[in-house]
């Protein structure tokens, strides 16, 4: 319904400024096509198919503009070779205003903050990690939000605001698709509370930001809902439902880029406030947290880039957390430590790309890995593959539970 | 390649730089209310030091104290009479009442026993119980003195004119405040009588506490002087200060954290500040630089950068060598010159830190009119100072042989010098000669015994061998062989005793005047004195059990040599004459000895460390040993000839003066470094020019820097010799010399060598060799071509980068790539790019770009904020995730776009990392075209060198050739259309081709327009997430 209001306003201003800006040109149409594939490699799936993906998919691109204003709708129609339906989705659909001194984007749009890669602490808008796991092109991992953002541009810094009327949760892998760990597995009945796509649940954001001594300094501020579903059992001794809601979460943080030891060095921390769970007493709820990391990028030789990122997560009240929680459900660490690595490798003058990621947990000992081919055959078509390898840990962390998951992924496109 | 810069950054973020600076010499700040001092010279020894240990063991044994003071009475009219005699009674009684006097052993009149006999039997008693008032107690007076052996030139000189009170010393009382307060007591005293104190602790106490008081008037003063100096050179006072506090910040720090490490401020420490503004002069350097600089370009940033850029090495160095040549101290045995060193290093270190944090961020603040107005003074040809060092270098230059032979015939001239140096220290004479201190000792050694005293222990194998007469004999004789000697004015034994009582039982018969021939009388004897006597009497000269014996030797020199005169004859003396006692010297004397032996020999073994050290560091620096050697020349012959010169003057080579010799290594190296390295690097910027010519340009331009450094030197240093100590007046004298010598020696000298060596130091197979080699072909080459004799290759190149890459305020076209494979496979990459100019050739530019083709980065953006020397500023928009990022690339090796253009093709490489050289000139077309070579400084590029035909006209590069690391041409460029846009000759289009790959691109510019008014806003994260459509298109 929301999507429909969306295209509905979309389309009206979409005519509006095709109309008014059709004599000067402004308007551009571009898209492409492309063949998603993503097979097991361990194991079927738990649904018994033995892909994690299989689609085709096209977009088309529409860029109008007539100063001050700008639309930009992204639409994608597909085919699940899985589920064996067709399906649209609209990725990205805004108008834009621009004054001098500030400017507005009202609509379903992706909005990226921080400065990890991957990593995320105060990108806080959602993302889908089902598209990230089943070798869906990096795009895909953020999810537009419908709402508005405002740009404020005084001299002694850039400011963000952002509304988020109705709240929109993280995609996670699907359990028909993916083999994953679930404390509560035999409790089939579940009841989702939420989103209830009402203003109950607006979200708002806002980030400042400006260079400090050199670095790219932000600082970052959300209040509304973890994207995260917890689970609440009806009972605790004897659970036969479970209800997923989504607890309410403020984040306050901070972060700062710029060159440094001949590379690019990312510091951001963010304190990630349980405002349903001040004193960690509820085990169903996350406790708050404090959540950082150190990154460092640099080139070694020539097209040959490498990152590194530590990360940690600490919780608050951990004895409080420990002493609540029921028994037979896995501890989590007091601090939980991860580390990721890229190796990027361009050849022949760049139109062939190498790359390797890898998250490695420092605390569970689990990992992702990564590694992916990417060729430009032309520069319309190209074509990347790669592989999603999981293991390590424990059957409950955060990668490790995902072993059974290892799959091998094309992605084939044609852009104009 | 390029580190973090941080005199970059310290020009971007001046304020934060200072503030920073200011706090962190607050913090050091804080450490100052826990500072200790140590005054006593005597500490350089540490108190576990054998001497010290020997010495105390000694004093415990004999009674004895370590220090004592000498209060001299002179009447000319002669002591014994009533008045004087009262006097002394009164003086007297007033020391026994000082605190930290050792009240029972005064030596006075009216405390000193006397031995005599009365009815028969030994009678020990004060010599004056009270001054006599008549005639006939005065004749009684006179008698006892003058038959009493022990007395004279002790307490009586033999002309009656003089006597003297001693008071020992309690430990760890303070021999300047007693005298102090001794002073007092005499000053009371009415009447034709003179007196005097005189002694070790109070030169030595003296001296401590007039070091450090003379440090705090004298730091401050040199600091003035400085100042002064500075502001006349420069006329302003902004940057005189601010040279100033670069100097008092890293004494603040350096000080700072010696207190806070613990140690106690020593006299060795308390010299430190005055180094450390003597080593700050050296940022001098940059200060000569910048007006030049600021000359040239008239752009104050741009000027702190190129200075910065043109200094910092032989600036970093100098502080290398200088830390190197203190460093070595560490390595020292004695724990105060080990701090010193360790002190200097640090504060030479950190004043190096500020140099390229702190005073480039000062600069920042002086107005620009201010630099112009100053700037307009410093002129290479027409300064008077420019002149005369051009003429100096010029003359080395033009008759080196001449000059060199002089050297040499100096050289050996001052090396017979040095072999007349005496080795010698004398605490009293580094007062002056007319001083309380030294004038007391120099009457009451005239008069007396001598105020020095020195011991001699005679050691016997077994208990009582010393009441036995062959070692009193023994004894006697070592007196009599030891009071040959013209520095012993007396010395007194056991013996002495032993003959005395001898005496006076036999009715003073001189017969008796001799030791008993049995060991029983003997024994008799001294139990029969030790019984009435003051127990202190017999024991300062020999131990209970009778083992050992101490002669007290009284010596009228405090040099340290005199002493050792009495160690070589007592040891003469026992080879002669065998016993099976050992004989060991100790006391005061001994312990000056000692001590000036170890301090100054530890200072020479540091300076000969760090000659090493510092020769080193040259030939790090120089990366040539040749160069080094050459370099190391008037360092050594500076130092050479001050130390002919002070043994030609016969000045003793004392510890001050050995302190001297690693401060001129550390500070005269400092002009070898500079003018090496900058006409090393003149000859690389200027190939045309002669090395002659060179020479004379190092030494009027940089030359000038040496010059003021020297000057500034030695017009601080040169406040030194009005101070009251002598070490001072050495020091001052020494460095004033020094700075002088060692500036002329270098900047006449250098040139004379490197002129006479040349053929030896360009030659083999150094990159020296193929730079002097392409500019003897360019002198030759240039000289034939009188049109373009003006434009070296590097003043080519910037005005070649200024018309390629930095026409108009800014900038903007259409720029369409093609990338063609050897396969003839084709990609194109189309783009906005928009660039803005912020300062002149080689500086600051931003650049905007925005993406049309290929499909997959539509819309994408990318800015760069170029900074001169260092790696770009990247940032990347990626559209499809809507991202700002930056990225990690660096310029010199990444390719941009997967082009052929590197990002330093498209944005220029910076000038001043390769050496630019014309070659020849060659047309292309119609066009005339100058050729540069271009050659990397540091292998930091995938090529080795670069060519570039210039257009004569237009200074455009029409064509280049890039030859990799095996001289193959792997890469070229040429520039296939020119068109005027706006009055600006613009290449239009251009290709690169990878000769050996075959892939090529070839870029067309359309919509090409300067000057449009980009405004800054235009580079920031809001704009590259939404390009400004009238912007991009």
């Amino acid at each position: 319904m929301n999507e429909n209001v969306v295209k509905s306003v979309l389309g009206l201003a979409l005519v509006i400024i095709t109309c008014s800006t059709a004599s000067a040109g402004d308007v551009s149409l571009h898209g492409f096509v492309q063949g998603n594939y993503a097979r097991d490699t361990v194991t079927d799936d738990p649904d018994g198919k033995d892909y994690k993906l299989s689609e085709e998919r096209a977009q088309l691109k529409l860029d109008a503009a007539a100063d001050p204003f700008h639309l930009l709708v992204k639409e994608d129609a597909f085919y699940d070779n899985l589920d064996k339906k067709a399906s649209t989705e609209l990725r990205e659909g805004y108008f834009d205003f621009t004054a001098e001194k500030w400017d507005a984007r009202v609509g379903r749009q992706i909005v990226t903050w921080g400065v990890g890669d991957l990593l995320f602490i105060n990108d806080i808008f959602p993302k889908d990690y089902a598209a990230f796991f089943s070798g869906r092109p990096l795009e895909y991992l953020k999810k537009g939000v419908d709402g508005a953002k405002i740009g404020l541009y005084p001299e002694f810094a850039s400011i963000e605001l952002i509304a988020i009327p109705y709240f929109e949760p993280n995609n996670y892998p699907d359990p028909t698709r993916f083999w994953m760990f679930d404390p509560m597995a035999g409790i089939t009945n579940r009841e989702a509370q939420g989103p209830y796509r009402d203003l109950h649940e607006a979200e708002t954001a806002m980030r400042i930001y400006r260079d400090v001594a050199g670095f790219d300094t932000s600082l970052y501020y959300y209040r509304g809902y973890s994207r995260q579903p917890s689970i609440m059992p009806d009972n605790p001794v004897t659970p036969t439902k479970l209800t997923l809601f989504y607890p309410k979460l403020n984040v306050y943080g901070a972060s700062s880029q710029g060159k440094a030891f001949e590379g690019v060095v990312s510091l951001e921390a963010g304190y990630y406030d349980s405002s349903q769970d001040r004193h960690g007493t509820d085990p169903m709820i996350p406790n708050s947290q404090t959540r950082y990391l150190i990154g460092y990028q640099r080139q070694l030789w020539e097209d040959f880039t490498l990152g590194l990122q530590y990360y940690g997560e600490y919780m608050q009240d951990y004895s409080a957390y420990v002493q609540n929680l029921p028994a037979g459900f896995p501890q989590e660490k007091h601090l939980h430590q991860l580390a990721t690595m890229r190796l990027t490798q361009f050849l022949m003058n760049q139109t062939l790309r190498l790359s390797f990621f890898t998250f490695y947990g420092l605390s569970d000992g689990d990992y992702m890995l990564n590694p992916e081919v990417k060729y430009n055959l032309t520069d319309a078509i190209w074509l990347a593959m790669g592989g999603n390898v999981f293991g390590g840990g424990k059957p409950w962390s955060q990668f490790g539970q995902f072993a059974k998951n290892d799959n091998v992924y094309t992605q084939m496109r044609y852009e104009f | 390649m390029r580190k973090f810069s941080l005199v970059e950054f310290s020009v971007e973020h001046p304020k934060l730089v200072v503030v920073l600076t200011v706090i962190l010499t607050l913090l050091f700040m804080t450490q100052f209310p826990k500072m200790r001092t140590d005054t006593n010279p005597k500490n350089m020894l540490p108190a576990t030091s054998d001497v010290r240990v020997w010495n105390d063991s000694v004093e415990k044994t004999f009674g004895l104290y370590e220090d004592t003071i000498a209060v001299g009475i002179v009447n000319e009219k002669g002591v014994l009479n009533p008045d004087t005699l009262g006097k002394i009674q009164r003086i007297t009684d007033e020391i026994l009442k000082i605190k930290g006097v050792a009240a029972r052993d005064v030596s006075s009149f009216t405390t000193i026993d006397n031995v005599s006999v009365e009815n028969g039997t030994l009678r020990v008693a004060p010599l004056m119980t009270a001054a006599p008032q008549n005639a006939k107690g005065i004749d009684a007076l006179r008698k006892m003195l003058y038959e009493n052996p022990l007395f004279i030139n002790r307490i009586i000189s033999k002309d009656g004119k003089t006597t003297a009170i001693y008071a020992p010393l309690e430990k760890g009382a303070n021999g300047k405040e007693i005298a102090d307060k001794i002073r007092e007591i005499v000053a009371k005293e009415k009447g034709e009588e003179k007196f005097y104190v005189a002694g070790d602790p109070v030169a030595r106490d003296t001296f401590g506490a007039e070091m450090f008081k003379l440090m705090a008037v004298f730091a401050p003063i040199a600091g003035m002087v400085m100042l002064i100096v500075r502001y006349l050179m420069f006329r302003d006072l902004f940057l005189s200060i601010t040279l100033m506090m670069d100097a008092m910040i890293s004494i603040v720090w350096s000080m700072g954290l010696l207190i806070g490490l613990g140690f106690p401020i020593h006299i060795m420490s308390s010299m430190a500040p005055v180094f450390l503004m003597a080593i700050a002069t050296d940022s001098m350097h940059i200060f000569n630089e910048f007006y030049f600089r600021y000359r040239e370009t008239k752009n104050k940033k741009q000027a702190i950068l190129e200075t910065m850029r043109a200094v910092s090495r032989p600036v970093r160095n100098t502080a290398l060598a200088t830390a190197a040549g203190f460093g070595v101290l560490l390595f020292m045995n004695i724990i105060p010159v080990k701090v010193f060193g360790g002190l200097v290093a640090f504060g030479t270190i950190a004043l190096r830190v500020l140099s390229f944090s702190f005073i480039p961020a000062m600069f920042t603040f002086v107005s620009e009119e201010k630099i112009a107005k100053i700037a307009a003074r410093e002129d290479v040809e027409h300064g008077r100072t420019a002149r005369f060092l051009r003429k100096l270098a010029g003359l080395g230059a033009d008759h080196s042989k001449t000059v060199v032979a002089v050297g040499l015939v100096l050289a050996v001239i001052a090396i017979t010098g040095i072999a007349h140096t005496k080795v010698n220290n004398n605490l009293v004479e580094w007062f002056k000669k007319d001083s309380d201190v030294r004038t007391a000792d120099r009457v009451m050694n005239a008069a007396l015994g001598g105020t020095d005293l020195g011991y001699i222990v005679a050691i016997a194998p077994n208990d009582d061998y010393i009441k036995t007469p062959e070692a009193m004999r023994y004894i006697e004789g070592l007196q009599r062989h030891l009071e040959k000697l013209p520095v012993v004015g007396k010395t007194t034994s056991v013996v002495d005793y032993v003959k005395r009582i001898n005496q006076v039982l036999h009715d003073n018969n001189p017969k008796y005047d001799a030791v008993p021939d049995k060991k029983e009388t003997i024994g008799q004897y001294l139990f029969l004195f030790s019984m009435s006597a003051k127990p202190s009497d017999l024991d300062n000269v020999v131990d209970y059990p009778f083992k050992r014996a101490n002669i007290w030797v009284q010596l009228k020199t405090w040099d340290a040599k005199a002493m050792q005169t009495v160690i070589s004859a007592a040891d003469e003396y026992k080879k002669a004459h065998p016993t099976p006692m050992e004989i060991k010297p100790a006391g005061i004397a001994y312990f000056n000895l000692v001590w000036n032996h170890e301090v100054l020999w530890d200072m020479v073994k540091g300076f000969l460390l760090a000659v090493v050290a510092v020769f080193c560091v040259l030939a790090l620096d120089f990366r040539s040993f040749k160069w080094a050697l050459v370099g190391y020349i008037p360092l050594i012959f500076t130092v050479l000839m001050i130390y002919g010169a002070v043994g030609f003057a016969g000045k003793d080579f004392d510890m001050p003066i050995s302190v001297m010799s690693c401060l001129s290594l550390g500070m005269a190296v400092d002009f070898a470094i500079h003018f090496v390295s900058r006409l090393r690097q003149r000859l690389v910027d200027a190939p045309g020019e002669s090395l002659h010519d060179a020479c004379c340009w190092t030494a009027a331009r940089p030359g000038k820097g040496i010059m003021r450094n020297a000057v500034l030197f030695a017009a601080s240093f040169a406040v030194m010799i009005f101070a009251p100590l002598t070490p001072y007046i050495t020091v001052g004298a020494f460095i004033v010399t020094m700075m002088l010598l060692s500036a002329l020696m270098t900047m006449l000298y250098l040139p004379a060598l490197i002129t006479l060596l040349q053929g030896w130091l360009f030659e083999g197979g150094t990159n020296m060799k193929r730079v002097a080699a392409t500019s003897l072909v360019l002198a030759f080459v240039l000289a034939a071509s009188v049109s373009s004799a003006a434009d070296n290759g590097a003043e080519l190149m910037k005005k070649s980068q200024t018309a390629f890459l930095y026409a108009g305020k800014d900038f903007k076209a259409r720029v369409m790539m093609k990338l063609v494979s050897s396969g003839g496979q084709e990609r194109i990459r189309e783009m906005t790019m928009i660039r803005k100019n912020y300062g002149t050739t080689g500086g600051e530019q931003k650049y905007f770009m925005y993406f049309f083709q290929p499909a997959d980065v539509k819309d994408m953006t990318f800015m760069v904020w170029k900074h001169p020397g260092r790696d770009a500023d990247r940032w990347l928009f990626i559209p499809a995730i809507s991202m700002v990022r930056r990225i990690a690339a660096q310029d010199k090796s990444s390719s941009f776009v997967g082009s052929d253009f590197s990002y330093e093709d498209v944005s220029g490489r910076y000038l001043e990392d390769d050496t630019h050289v014309v070659v020849k000139e060659e047309k292309i077309g119609a066009k005339d075209c100058v050729v540069v070579k271009s050659t990397p400084k540091v292998d930091d590029v995938d090529y080795r060198y670069k060519l570039s035909w210039v257009d004569k006209t237009s200074f455009l590069p029409l064509k280049e050739e890039y030859y990799d690391k095996k001289g193959d041409l792997y890469k070229a460029f040429t520039a296939d259309e020119i068109r005027d846009v706006k009055g600006i000759p613009t290449v239009t289009k251009r290709t690169m081709k990878n000769v050996q790959s075959g892939h090529i691109t070839e870029v067309t510019f359309t919509k090409v327009d300067y000057n449009i008014g980009v405004e800054d806003s235009l580079f920031s994260e809001r704009y590259l997430k939404q390009p400004p459509r009238r912007m991009i298109e």
